[in-house]
């Protein structure tokens, strides 16, 4: 287990964020959520960047509070909101990197600037939103990091950018001993890259399921009020109120295709499940 | 740690106006005046007070969000801004030690080693208490709202210095000039004395750059991102 919480609380005003969750060597986790629904905080308490209130995390097998700069080299981050000094260059970044990291690779990192195209000597101030995302997710890269953590990494970012960033991580996951925890807005980049997914709204993890499952398995009724009164609801998530009548998530689609062939079943994918679990659903 | 130096001394060379004034004043000052004034020492003020645009640098944009989540945690930050404070305060002190004895030479006065790095030492430690109050202060409240703040505790800390030395004098009749005077009375050699006084003077500061630090550390540890 590369990174355990278990009942992590913080509260900020109304807001709690009451989390806990599981990322092992070899998977890709993604966390998803609709803004505001905790997944930067559950980030940040990770990394040790905010207090938590109660609860336990644990990384590489140790306290969170045990964590020691050494432990961190294993570590690769990329947060949404925070950027190298935009002054500096990729050049000015290498000692820098080079010094922090035993396991810190040049040859790496020089090479993987030059094919995603990051200029050496131009200031982070002048570069664009993409070479900013792709350049964060190579310094993360370079050292062998054992688990990435990575908030919104493709956000902004067009659909070409994207491709290649997802394809680094892909090529990062092909050592079995790594793994991911990755947020993200895009639920197909998600759809093709995780292993699991947390669902998190309101600061709570309101279902975590393997990725596979919840594409085969889960799926979407569009019913009229005449047959959601009829309907078992045993095997319903939650449930939306729409104009025609009601869209009702599931997690076990053959069910009601077998026993109500009527009703028009959708596919499940992540966006669903933000939509009908996200706060504004149930 | 290594890493942020580095860091810090990067974010300093792309301020190449800065380290060109740093040259002309440096050379121009001890040159062009008479008397081992504080302004001859402008080297020393602007490089030792370089840490706290490093801190402003790293709060811009998220940049102490992804200074620790890098291999570095709140106490190798706190800890690398007061080595980076100390080893310019270090090189703008010879440096201006250096450009002060190369004027006392050239224009004969006659100055001693010793003597202009009792002067150095002073601007040093005057520095060093205002240095002090400004990183703990521009770690708490940021460096903007932080500057109005070190203005104002600066001139603070100063008049304690003043009203305590006053009431010392004054109230309590204790002659502390006197006093160190008849110390060091007996000792003959100039130069032994001027080593004595900078000894103690590099004593205070190290006293003060460490509750400092300790102060800094505590606030950095109680911050929240």
């Amino acid at each position: 287990m590369l990174l355990k919480l278990e009942n992590v609380k913080k509260k900020y005003g109304s807001f709690e964020l009451d989390c806990s969750m599981e990322i092992k060597s070899g998977q890709v986790t993604g966390l998803i959520g609709r803004n505001g629904a905790g997944k930067s905080t559950t980030f940040k308490s990770v990394l040790g960047l905010i207090y938590p209130d109660s609860g336990d995390i644990e990384m590489f097998g140790k306290k969170l509070s045990e964590i020691t700069p050494e432990d961190k080299e294993q570590l690769g981050v990329v947060l949404a909101e925070a950027n190298a000094c935009e002054m500096f260059t990729a050049k000015d970044l290498l000692p820098v990197l080079k010094a922090m990291y035993k396991h810190f690779s040049e040859r790496e990192y020089l090479e993987r600037c030059k094919q995603y195209d990051i200029p050496m000597d131009k200031p982070l101030k002048e570069f664009s939103t993409g070479m900013k995302a792709k350049f964060k997710i190579i310094m993360a890269l370079s050292h062998n990091a054992k688990l990435l953590i990575l908030d919104e990494p493709t956000a902004g970012l067009d659909v070409v950018m994207r491709t290649e960033l997802l394809d680094m991580l892909r090529e990062y996951m092909e050592d079995e001993n790594n793994a991911i925890l990755i947020s993200s807005h895009i639920a197909t980049d998600l759809e093709g890259l995780c292993d699991d997914i947390y669902m998190i709204s309101d600061g709570k993890i309101v279902l975590h399921e393997e990725t596979d499952v919840l594409l085969s398995e889960y799926g979407v009724l569009k019913v009229t009020e005449e047959q959601y009164e009829k309907l078992d609801r045993e095997y319903i998530l939650a449930t939306k109120k729409e104009k025609f009548g009601y869209l009702c998530l599931t997690n076990r689609k053959d069910f009601y295709q077998e026993n109500y062939p009527q009703i028009a079943i959708e596919k499940g994918n992540i966006d669903d499940l933000i939509m009908m679990m996200g706060k504004r659903g149930k | 740690m290594k890493g942020l130096l580095i860091k810090d001394y990067r974010i300093l060379t792309k301020q190449k106006i800065i380290l060109i004034l740093i040259v002309i004043m440096g050379v121009l000052l001890p040159f062009g005046s008479d008397d081992g004034s504080f302004l001859t020492n402008y080297a020393i003020l602007v490089l030792s007070l370089f840490s706290l645009s490093t801190i402003s640098y790293d709060e811009m944009n998220g940049g102490l969000l992804f200074l620790l989540s890098l291999p570095a945690d709140r106490k190798m930050y706190v800890k690398e801004k007061y080595i980076f404070t100390g080893l310019n305060m270090v090189i703008s002190s010879l440096f201006s030690l250096g450009t002060g004895y190369a004027a006392a030479l050239t224009k004969q006065t006659g100055e001693g080693i010793d003597s202009l790095a009792l002067g150095v030492t002073g601007t040093v430690l005057v520095i060093g208490i205002m240095i002090s109050v400004a990183i703990p202060l521009t770690l708490k409240f940021g460096a903007e709202k932080g500057r109005m703040l070190i203005a104002i505790a600066t001139m603070g800390v100063g008049a304690v210095i003043i009203i305590a030395y006053k009431t010392l004098t004054d109230v309590f009749h204790i002659d502390l000039v006197g006093g160190l005077g008849k110390l060091l009375g007996g000792i003959e050699s100039e130069a032994a004395v001027n080593g004595i006084l900078i000894g103690g003077l590099l004593l205070i500061l190290l006293l003060v750059l460490f509750c400092s630090y300790l102060i800094s550390n505590r606030i950095m540890r109680k911050k929240e991102f």
